[in-house]
């Protein structure tokens, strides 16, 4: 069986001066693993990743619905994990953005959920507003910019609706994949 | 000057270092940090100026202190408890625990555990730290010993230093400017 890829998208961008790939892709492989990913890779510093991998057996299907519905309620529960993951971090980004436009004080957002867990911590000074993220592949990964230059601000505010979209959209796009359908043609 | 300085290098993968320090500008310094060799650093630092009478300030700056590094302690210590709770336990699964008692201070750090049947690892996130883990084979014996000496040797590191802030007294701090 060949590779099946039910979505994929790759988007470059920069980010102050530093290369910004959002790629996401969802597929089954020959060994019937289904992987659905979405990276958001800054340069140098590291990946935002989300990935769940859940091994497919089709031969199920044609067993009988039983079988059928046994193998595909831990799927599903992983896959709805995964979504709800994917949710979290969209809330932190729009949590973020909303700081971004009314920083009075520092904040610390966190998630916990799956194996990805992630910390927003956002600073602002006279000069600057910080924004770091810390969490697993992610290196001292910095999204602020200075406050005096408008045009600095406009342009980070842009870049983090960016990365919002980003997800929002491959959030979307998985959550329309069948994997029921899959199952049923093979 | 420097009111205690103190390096620590104990393990195979970490440096303690820990000091408080007075300058003549009016600023104080309490410093505690675990440097995780080739990975970062986990710090706490508070640093305060004040005018050499502020008794009222310099005992909040001491207290805050004092509460994020006992935060950091604490959490490490229950990281370091639920690994030995699942040192000879079989799994189905991967397991994961995230420990996120530290992330409401200014150095947010996060501990994050999982186990496998053949490892357990604990990765700390935060600011400095690149993806610094700790882990142990739970097969080898001296993987566990070594990986208990560590945690245990940082988590008495971070009250040793509590005791010291604790200890320091007001009169060292203050300076006449």
């Amino acid at each position: 069986m060949m590779r099946h890829i039910f979505a994929e998208r790759r988007l470059l961008t920069s980010f102050r001066n530093r290369t910004v790939a959002c790629c996401n892709r969802s597929s089954i492989n020959e060994k019937n693993v289904f992987m659905t990913q979405i990276d958001l890779e800054f340069g140098s510093n590291g990946t935002i990743g989300l990935k769940t991998v859940v091994a497919l057996n089709p031969v199920m299907a044609v067993r009988g619905l039983e079988a059928y519905l046994e193998q595909l309620a831990p799927v599903k529960d992983k896959l709805a994990a995964h979504l709800k993951t994917v949710d979290e971090y969209i809330r932190l980004f729009d949590e973020t953005i909303d700081w971004v436009n009314n920083p009075e004080r520092r904040f610390n957002l966190v998630t916990t959920l799956g194996y990805n867990p992630l910390i927003i911590h956002g600073t602002y000074s006279d000069r600057d507003v910080k924004i770091e993220v810390f969490g697993r592949n992610i290196f001292n990964l910095n999204l602020g910019f200075e406050v005096g230059s408008p045009g600095q601000v406009a342009y980070g505010v842009q870049r983090l609706n960016d990365l919002r979209d980003c997800l929002v959209e491959y959030r979307d796009a998985f959550a329309a994949i069948e994997i029921e359908q899959y199952i049923n043609k093979h | 000057m420097k009111l205690f300085n103190r390096n620590e290098i104990t393990g195979r993968s970490y440096v303690v270092q820990s000091s408080a320090t007075k300058c003549n500008t009016g600023k104080v310094a309490l410093s505690v940090g675990v440097r995780l060799q080739e990975k970062g650093r986990l710090y706490r630092t508070n640093v305060l100026s004040f005018d050499g009478t502020d008794i009222k300030m310099l005992t909040k700056v001491m207290a805050e202190h004092c509460v994020e590094v006992t935060d950091l302690a604490t959490a490490m210590t229950e990281v370091r408890d639920w690994c030995e709770s699942r040192r000879g336990k079989e799994l189905a699964d991967k397991e994961t625990v995230t420990f996120t008692k530290v992330v409401e201070q200014e150095w947010p750090t996060m501990f994050y555990a999982v186990q496998s049947n053949t490892r357990i690892d604990v990765y700390i996130y935060g600011r400095d730290l690149d993806n610094a883990s700790i882990g142990f084979r739970k097969d080898r014996v001296d993987s566990y010993r070594n990986w208990k000496e560590e945690m245990d040797g940082i988590i008495n590191n971070f009250w040793t230093h509590l005791e010291e802030v604790e200890g320091l007294r007001m009169q060292d701090l203050l300076i006449a400017v």
